[in-house]
């Protein structure tokens, strides 16, 4: 390396991107603007030095970005399939976005400060974008309320008995999963969320936390206990049930959470 | 309320890359905001580096990124995710752990400089860490050319005192060289580490000259010769490296193709451009000039062509040559002897060529310092003719008594300050007054013993023996030898040189009078060896006590000293010597009478490794609560005898032996006292075994990034150390085997154990008994991974090695029966499994007492085989009996035995109509006790599905799909063993059948038979081969689906009734008799067709 990191900084983005030529100081002044000197090793200047060419609308960069992260924003939306229906308009929502901008907001891509990969930047842009045209164009989904939630509980399977006494008590069992989901910890609903409302695996739950998946599965099923815990002692001051009922309703509560919960966590959202 | 995470936080938060505190903020604020919980969800779900939804990967891979962990802190060091956030050209980014550069897979980073990147690495072919050094890329391709061609002479250029290269090849764009990885420091880091006298000086400068010299007979030129490219290694062997490579080249102009950049640090240099230009000098000026683990300076980038403080004058005019490398070498022999340079060299890197006057203060004989200013003759005509030549002056001092360096203990005691009085005597004097050591032998290990030891082991009959004996021998001859020498440094230090106390003298003449009852002990049993004994020959051998340790003064000064009394004397000796033979002979009751005497006698030191030997032993045998009541006593001996390395090693011992029994809390304790006493022992084979300790501990509290993290940092202090025989070696990696398989990593556990076997194998040969334990573990792992017939293969050779040392009766061979019988089990073979579990309950019932775990293992299978054969009286008989004793077990080896033998206790009660007992155990089934490891929560879906299965036959049908539904859910999540899942799917199928919930079934099924054809199972193999077919045949019938898939499914379903048990068969009956009413078989063509297949 040379003594002077920024000069190194601009050859080496030169190098990582050949044809894209960017003034050396107009780098410099780029590169200063998002981070100290002492940062600077510890940030990608050659990708720095990439969107710093992007907004100075240089077309063999803009080019270069649509060769190299194009496939990112792709990958990224083919990725939420279910949730956009309309990739082609995100796509070009995210373009805009990034490259455009409005009166009051300048392009994105000058925000990108070279801490973090930026094709994991990209993806996070594209994500945004999607979701917010998601809630965009997405109708409104009417606030939960007990009932509604105990809707959501599932058939007593063969047992008539069972049926009936879940029948009878649908509305008290609504109530107290609430109350039980309230009582968590916000660790302990958190995880309940990722894992049941947005329906993670345990790896992306894992990433989530920076832990390793069996670290995460046993938050999870800690949650899990606690929340049956919770929802037990919620039926219990409720309902007058005896002993082997209640385990009856809450066997079935728990046996079925997966489905309950994941019905329950989206209405409230 | 806090603001919204923005892009960048929320892709290092998933990527790892915040810190605690910062992720910490971030989840605090996600809580309170739904739209960033779910960007946070969609951009994990965009992440491709993560499996997906419904692809549930099998295994994990320790590979991973994700998985590493900072053992010190527990964190994730930010270099875990992708590249590293630094300016790192692309040519040169920093490659990963674990990434391939040839056959080598790097390990880390441990330097930089002017040639590249240098990377510690493992090679898989030969089993050994080198170090892999990737050239700059910016040298022209000619350059890179001329860089092969000269890696490729060094490579053939073998010399003792010359790092050895072992490979050169290309990866990418660049040349990299694959060399010896050297534990040690370079010499500055050398001479700086201690004073070192003048002749210690000489000694490794000749060492190192006639590396150059053998270089100089090659034609190859080093050009960059200086002590930062010089290695002392601990094992006292000095070597020159970086040979050649940081070049220039004569009369080519290297810099067309450097940038602008480089040109400016660099052009000062460059040949043909004149000593003047430019203003830097990168090796002497650059700050941060870097240094590699190894201490060594690492020429900077751009100094391409030398380190201008060792240049010679006419390497500026480029006609630089041998005649620079001596002027080099000169140079730094300079610094060394005076610790300063020889030239003024200014801030522009220009040298004055009058050579400063050297310091007073340090004597450096005038001989000397006349050769050194002759080899740094500006004209190198006036240098030496060669640096043989110069090497040969270096010699030629009468009064020097060359020696090796060792760094290690003798190098303390024997060059320490008392050197420049001792050489001065001449050699007869010493050695008239201290001989006779040899004597001493005679009768311990001498010509006669030699014979006898070749006669006892080829009679003893064990494979091999005759190539035992040839090992044995040489290593007996060695310590013999090694003995000899220090007998008689120990006493001339004392008696002739006067440098080291009486006091001294005789506390390492005990420790040496130990070492000679131990090879006596030794000689003796192998005289007349047991079978047993005979192949433990090459391990007894290696594992005498080591000789380093007589030299240790601290730690022989430390324990109590033995007693003065000359008869409480003579019994001490005669109970170590007992102690030896014992230890040998694996003897526990002599060790138990031992102990009893020892302490009657009083001497705590000898107590507390008596106390020790049977420790390990007792945990050899799983007797796991006498072993630690053993340990403890081992302690207290040790604490009030002083002797800290049995301190140590009854500490580890403890922390190991609760981690098998699950208890961590006390396993850390331990463990904490053990570092507490090692680390200011600094033993290298202890500090190892405490690392894996360590592992183990985490492995056993499923932390599993962190135990990953110390085994292999264990495994590369073994590798690295020089002390280490290859059976410890094989130890450690047993270990970390052991601990990846606690992890459910049972690739990498297969690995390790591989590597085990393979290093026993290579010591002591193909049917060493060492080998039963590894080849057991490498076959339940392979077993695991579904690898059955390897399995079994590795089981058989296990169970004939353990047959023909031990003899068809020793415990080893029950173990070994037991390891086979499961396996056979579930391969449908009844009939062996049974035959199996019968000699094994013999050879058991004899070997270990009542209540012991494998009394209760063996009881547990032979009553699940019993109730397969329906006999389901004595089945149950059977599984009360090991029940009682499996039920408190903590241990994941019987994880999922207590729920299946539960299940199966539910079961017979059931059909024997005790419906009371039966409900009782049923109630039992799901409560597994959370234990260490995956096993454990493994367990409990395997646990939550037998529950299910009991239910729906006897019990509750809705509290049955609970259970079934929790099952499926819990294999799931776990990405459990393939046959946990296909398992629990096939039961959560059966109950949908029964309740008539038809598309339910076929679903999971269709789920089940996929699984069922891409992944190895287990166990169970033919039953949900079976079950998974037939019932998907049913259920494709009854809702109307494809028939002739139907019916080919239900044809190979039926092909595997044979290897069914009358159990499996009986339940299963009424179904396929069902099938077969329906679908009566064509013809008998048609029926043999179908059961064909």
């Amino acid at each position: 390396m040379t003594s002077d990191p920024l000069a190194d900084a601009h050859a080496l983005g030169a190098e990582r991107w050949p044809g894209v030529v960017i003034d050396r100081d107009r780098f410099a002044a780029f590169v200063t603007a998002r981070c100290g000197a002492l940062e600077l090793a510890m940030v990608r200047c050659d990708q720095l030095y990439l969107t710093c060419a992007c907004t100075a609308g240089d077309p063999v960069a803009l080019a270069t970005f649509e060769r190299t992260f194009g496939p990112v924003i792709d990958s990224a939306l083919a990725r939420m399939a279910n949730a956009v229906t309309d990739a082609d308009e995100v796509k070009q929502q995210v373009r805009e976005r990034l490259f455009v901008g409005a009166a009051e907001t300048p392009p994105r891509i000058a925000e990108y400060t070279g801490r973090g990969d930026l094709a994991g930047w990209v993806r996070a842009v594209t994500v945004r974008t999607a979701l917010n045209y998601r809630r965009a164009h997405a109708r409104e989904v009417p606030r939960d309320d007990a009932d509604e939630l105990a809707a959501l509980l599932p058939a007593a399977g063969s047992d008539p008995e069972l049926a009936v006494l879940l029948e009878s008590y649908r509305a008290e069992v609504g109530v107290a999963l609430a109350e039980a989901i309230d009582s968590l910890s916000d660790k302990h609903r958190a995880i309940l969320r990722y894992k049941y409302a947005e329906r993670l695996n345990i790896d992306q739950i894992g990433a989530i936390f920076s832990v390793h998946k069996t670290t995460a599965f046993r938050r999870l099923e800690q949650a899990r206990a606690e929340l049956i815990a919770a929802a037990r002692a919620a039926l219990k001051r409720r309902l007058q049930v005896d002993d082997d009922g209640l385990m009856s309703i809450v066997r079935v509560v728990s046996s079925h959470l997966d489905l309950t919960l994941s019905g329950f966590f989206r209405d409230r959202a | 309320m806090t603001p919204c995470l923005d892009e960048t936080t929320a892709t290092r938060l998933i990527a790892g890359e915040l810190s605690t505190a910062e992720s910490d903020l971030a989840h605090r604020h996600i809580v309170t905001c739904r739209d960033c919980e779910q960007f946070v969800a969609a951009l994990v779900r965009a992440d491709d580096d993560l499996p997906q939804n419904g692809a549930v990967e099998v295994t994990t891979e320790l590979g991973d990124e994700r998985g590493n962990l900072d053992p010190a802190t527990g964190s994730p060091p930010t270099a875990i995710v992708g590249t590293r956030p630094r300016c790192v050209p692309a040519g040169e980014r920093t490659l990963g752990k674990g990434t391939i550069v040839g056959r080598y897979v790097v390990l880390d980073r441990i330097g930089a400089g002017g040639m590249g990147v240098v990377y510690s690495a493992y090679d898989p072919d030969l089993n050994r860490k080198v170090a892999l050094k990737l050239v700059r890329p910016r040298l022209g391709p000619d350059d890179q050319v001329r860089t092969l061609r000269e890696a490729q002479a060094l490579a053939r250029l073998q010399h003792p005192n010359v790092v050895t290269l072992h490979d050169v090849g290309s990866f990418e764009e660049r040349v990299f060289l694959a060399m010896e990885l050297v534990d040690g420091v370079n010499l500055r880091g050398w001479w700086e580490a201690a004073e070192r006298s003048w002749r210690e000086v000489v000694s490794v400068f000749i060492a190192a000259g006639e590396g150059l010299a053998a270089a100089h007979d090659k034609q190859l030129v080093h050009r960059d010769f200086k002590p930062g490219n010089v290695l002392v290694g601990n094992d006292g062997r000095v070597r020159v490296t970086d040979f050649g490579l940081a070049r220039g080249s004569h009369g080519e102009d290297v810099d067309v193709e450097w940038d602008e950049d480089e040109r400016h640090a660099a052009a000062p240099r460059t040949p043909g451009s004149g000593p003047s230009r430019g203003p830097s000098t990168p090796a002497t000026r650059t700050p941060a000039s870097s240094r590699d683990l190894l201490g060594h300076e690492l020429t900077q980038a751009g100094a391409v062509i030398g380190t201008p403080p060792y240049m010679a004058p006419e390497t500026y005019r480029s006609e630089g040559g041998e005649a620079a490398d001596q002027f080099a070498f000169a140079v730094s022999l300079y610094q060394a002897l005076y610790r300063q340079l020889p030239f003024e060299v200014d801030a522009t890197g220009d040298a004055r060529w009058n050579i400063k006057k050297p310091p007073a203060a340090r004597a450096v004989p005038a001989w000397l310092h006349k050769l050194v200013v002759r080899g740094l003759a500006e004209d190198s005509s006036q240098r030496f003719a060669s640096m043989r030549e110069l090497v040969a002056a270096l010699k030629n001092d009468p009064r020097i008594v060359r020696r090796r360096i060792a760094i290690g203990i003798c190098a303390v005691v024997f060059l320490g300050a008392g050197v420049a009085f001792a050489i001065a005597r001449p050699d007869s004097q010493e050695s008239l007054i201290c001989q006779g050591a040899e004597q001493k032998l005679v009768g311990v290990w001498d010509a006669k013993k030699n014979v006898a030891l070749r006669a006892g082991l080829v009679a003893s009959g064990v494979p091999s023996a005759a190539d035992a004996a040839e090992r044995t021998s040489a290593m007996l001859d060695r310590y013999a030898a090694g003995w000899v020498r220090m007998h008689t440094e120990t006493c001339q230090a004392t008696r002739v040189r006067g440098e080291q106390s009486e006091e001294i003298l005789t506390l390492r003449m005990t420790c040496l009078e130990r070492r000679r009852i131990d090879l006596e002990a030794l000689t003796n049993v192998l005289a007349k060896p047991t079978a047993e004994q005979a192949t433990r020959a090459v391990e007894s051998a290696e594992n005498l006590p080591p000789l380093s340790y007589c030299a240790d003064i601290e730690a022989l000064r430390a324990p109590v000293p033995p007693p003065a009394d000359a008869k409480l004397r003579a019994r001490t000796d005669a109970l170590y010597k007992e102690l030896a033979t014992a230890k040998l002979t694996l003897d526990i009751a002599r060790l138990d009478t031992i102990a009893k005497n020892v302490d009657a006698l009083g001497w705590a030191p000898l107590a507390a490794e008596t106390h020790v030997a049977r420790c390990e032993i007792l945990r050899d045998a799983n007797q796991r609560d006498e072993s630690l009541s053993a340990c403890m006593q081992a302690i207290t001996a040790a604490l009030s005898g002083n002797d800290d390395l049995t301190l140590a090693r009854a500490f580890t011992l403890r922390a190991g032996i609760f981690g098998g029994l699950g208890q961590i809390e006390s396993g850390r304790r331990e463990l904490t006292y053990a570092e507490a006493v090692t680390g200011r022992l600094g033993d290298e084979a202890l500090g190892v075994r405490l690392m894996m300790t360590r592992a183990w501990l985490d492995a056993r509290e499923d932390r599993v990034e962190s135990a990953v993290a110390w085994a292999d940092r264990a495994i590369a202090a073994a590798d690295k150390s020089q002390r280490m025989t290859p059976l410890d070696k094989a130890a450690a990696y047993q270990s970390l085997g052991a601990i990846f398989g606690t992890l459910e990593h049972h690739d990498r556990s297969i690995t390790a154990f591989r590597r085990a076997i393979e290093l026993i194998e290579r010591v002591q040969g193909p049917n060493s008994g060492e080998l039963v334990a590894p080849l057991s573990k490498l076959a339940s792992g392979l077993a695991w991974w579904g690898r059955l017939d390897q399995a079994l293969k590795s089981y058989q050779r296990a169970l004939r090695i353990a047959e023909h040392v031990y003899g068809a009766e020793h415990a080893t061979v029950g173990t070994s029966l037991l390891d086979i019988s499961p396996l056979l089990l579930s391969d449908g073979r009844r009939e062996e499994a049974l035959a199996a579990v019968d000699r094994a309950a013999k050879i058991i019932e004899r070997a270990y007492p009542e209540g012991h775990v494998y009394r209760g293992f063996i009881q547990v299978q032979k009553g699940l085989i019993l109730l397969n054969q329906l006999d389901f009286k004595r089945g149950a008989a059977l599984l009360t009996e090991g029940m009682a004793i499996l039920e408190n077990q903590t241990s994941p080896d019987f994880a999922f035995a207590i729920p299946e033998g539960r299940y199966a206790l539910a079961e017979s009660y059931a059909r024997l109509g005790r419906v009371h007992d039966a409900k009782a155990w049923a109630r039992k089934i799901t409560a597994v006790p959370d234990g260490p490891g995956v096993s454990h929560l493994q367990a409990r879906a395997y646990a939550s599905s037998l529950a299910g299965d009991w239910q729906l036959d006897h019990g509750d049908r809705t509290r049955a799909l609970a259970l079934l539904v929790d099952g499926v859910d819990r294999a799931r999540a776990l990405a459990a063993p393939s046959d946990v899942l296909v398992g629990s799917l096939r039961d959560l199928a059966r109950a949908y059948v029964e309740l008539g919930r038809w598309p339910e079934a076929l679903a999971l099924l269709e789920e089940a038979l996929s699984r069922l054809q891409t992944d190895p199972l287990g166990r169970d193999v033919h039953l949900l081969r079976f079950d998974v077919r037939f019932l998907l045949a049913r259920a494709l019938d009854v809702v109307g689906g494809d028939a002739r898939r139907a019916a080919a499914l239900a044809g190979e379903a039926l092909a595997e009734v044979s290897r069914l048990s009358p159990y499996d068969l009986l339940t299963r009956q009424n179904g396929i008799d069902a099938w077969l009413a329906k679908h009566p078989p064509k013809s008998a063509a048609d029926r043999t067709e179908a059961t064909a297949q």
